[in-house]
This record gives C-alpha cells, sequence and structure tokens, in this order.
C-alpha cells in the first residue's frame, strides 16, 4: 500500500549504518512506507552509489522533476557527494547530511503534505535540537533536588 | 481522571511510547506506577530530567497513584499509565482503576519466563495476574504501536499453551 502524499525518503550511508538506522526507526515507530536505504560499500566508486541513489528514486516513482529527500551520514564525504551529485538533473531534491535517529523520527512521522524543502528545513532543527549533554542534564537535576530537600 | 491508557511494559517511559503512543492517545501526563522507582530518589529525579518536554510527568508507587486519580484536581488530565508488570496492572484494577482495557507492550526475558511473542516474556505469576484481570472483566490486548490490531492477548497465551 502506498500513498503517493507521502514524501519519498532515502537513508545512504558507510557500510550498515543507514540500514541500521531503518532498523532502528522501525523497532520505535513500526513499518515505514516510501522508505528506502543505500549503503556505501568498501569498493564502490561515488557514481555506483549515485546510481543505485537514482534507482531506488525511480522504484519510488519520483519523476526528475519530483520532491524527495536523501539523508546521508557525513557531510562532505562519498554518500553524501554521491546523493549531492543526482542534483544535477533532479532540481527539487533536498539533501541533510548528519542524519541521526531523532531527526529521522521526527520528519518521518510527518511526511504527509509536507514539502522536501520543508521536511529538510524541520530536519535540521530537530536534528541540531536532538543532542543533549545526558550527564550534564542528570547532574544538574539532581543538584536541584537536593538543594529542594527532596524530589517533587 | 481520564486514563488513556494503561500500558504494561517493563521500558516503562521509552522511544516506542514518546514518539508515537502519547500522541495516538492525546495524553498530556505520563504516569508511572511503580513502587520500587517512586522509593528511589536518584531513579526519579533521572526519569524527571528525561522526560518528553511536551508533557507532564508523575512517578508514583501504586497505592499513590490511585489516590492521585481519585483527586478531582486531576480530573481534567489525560493520563498514559505505566506499570512493569501485571501484579501491579491487578493492584489498579482492584484499587478503583476504572479501566476496561489494558495493553501489554514489551516484557523482557526473565529467569522463568516463557515467550509469548517475539517481545513479550512471561513468568507463573505473570500469567496469573492476567488470568485475575481478564476474570475480573479488564480486556486485555497485544500492541506494540498503535497501528497494531487489538490482539487479543489472552488469545496469545492460550497459543502459546500458557493457559
Amino acid at each position: 500500500m502506498t500513498n503517493d502524499a507521502v514524501l519519498p525518503v532515502l537513508l545512504v550511508g558507510h557500510g550498515p549504518l543507514a540500514s541500521g538506522l531503518r532498523g532502528a526507526i522501525e523497532m520505535i515507530a513500526g513499518p515505514q512506507e516510501r522508505l528506502d536505504v543505500v549503503q556505501l560499500r568498501p569498493e564502490d566508486d561515488i557514481e555506483g552509489v549515485s546510481k543505485r541513489l537514482e534507482t531506488a528514486l525511480q522504484k519510488l516513482g519520483v519523476k526528475e522533476d519530483g520532491e524527495a529527500v536523501i539523508f546521508a551520514d557525513l557531510f562532505g564525504a562519498a554518500p553524501a557527494n554521491a546523493a549531492a551529485s543526482l542534483l544535477r538533473h533532479r532540481p527539487n531534491l533536498e539533501i541533510v547530511a548528519g542524519m541521526n535517529l531523532p531527526m529521522l523520527l521526527e520528519v518521518l512521522l510527518g511526511r504527509e503534505g509536507v514539502s522536501a524543502r520543508e521536511l529538510a528545513e524541520g530536519a535540521v532543527t530537530a536534528g541540531r535540537e536532538s543532542i543533549r549533554d545526558v550527564g550534564e542534564v542528570i547532574r544538574s537535576a539532581l543538584a536541584a533536588a537536593k538543594s529542594s530537600g527532596g524530589v517533587g | 481522571m481520564t486514563v488513556r491508557h494503561v500500558r504494561i511494559d517493563n521500558r516503562l517511559v521509552h522511544g516506542q511510547v514518546v514518539v508515537t503512543w502519547l500522541q495516538a492517545e492525546r495524553a498530556d501526563t505520563i504516569m508511572v506506577a511503580n513502587d520500587g522507582i517512586a522509593a528511589d530518589d536518584f531513579q526519579k529525579t533521572m526519569l524527571l530530567a528525561v522526560k518528553p518536554p511536551s508533557v507532564n510527568e508523575v512517578i508514583l508507587s501504586v497505592d499513590e497513584a490511585l489516590a492521585y486519580l481519585k483527586d478531582p484536581s486531576h480530573a481534567n488530565e489525560g493520563i498514559f499509565m505505566l506499570v512493569k508488570e501485571p501484579g501491579d496492572a491487578l493492584r489498579l484494577h482492584r484499587g478503583g482503576l476504572e479501566t476496561k482495557t489494558m495493553n501489554v507492550g514489551n516484557m523482557a526475558f526473565a529467569a522463568g519466563s516463557k515467550r509469548v511473542t517475539r517481545t513479550v516474556f512471561v513468568t507463573d505469576k505473570d500469567v496469573q495476574a492476567f488470568k485475575q484481570l481478564h476474570d475480573e472483566g479488564v480486556e486485555l490486548t497485544a500492541r506494540m504501536m498503535p497501528t497494531d490490531r487489538r490482539n487479543d492477548f489472552m488469545q496469545l497465551l492460550k497459543e502459546a499453551k500458557l493457559l
């Protein structure tokens, strides 16, 4: 069952990272439609990865002027550059590098009726805000509880 | 009181709950009912410090949870209730929690437990508590995700030859 209103998303990364992220997403939020994964293997060149990304987009039914978002693991690295090279003939493609789990959860669950541009911007914000210093959060909460004489 | 959902899940507040369930059940308050955590200031502080920013969270013993639910000042809260084990769910039910359905999320493997589904393992004691809940009129479902079918948990126990 494919819903055409759901914006197509690809994940691309070094080795098993992207498929691992997809596994984590589906463990938390259940199966996802219009989501595919492409790996950079040690023997790959950038062109090969670009081709696999292109094939994946076509399989998801994304026309040359169609919208989609590709998430890559590392800015300036082969998977992100392979995605970037598709911009030559796909002007409405969005690419976000530095993908992380909270960013992906945030955007994958709200993909209906959203433009690729909006999704990409939302992803960057969510990704930045998701990074937290847990040690610091807990230590200051413990200190606050101690100084107020107990947990509320 | 409006308890929108009771989930038996030994991970308590975790990814599936925070990312999908709260929204699906339109809950604005997470209630963890667990005697051990309620008595442990460190765990309590830690759980409250990492709660989702958009909701309230209260961590109470089972008895405190029942008192909280009876307090009319909480009447407008939409509560998503989490308990670790069916024994606590049974205590809540017998203490007056007026919920017709309870849902089984994750129950991790423990020594002596038997497999019901890929993510649910139960001990003999758990099975007894589930049976009592069922006999006292509580419908038990097994849904990991809000989109999952309302599986009959008692049927799953039967299929696993545990009833």
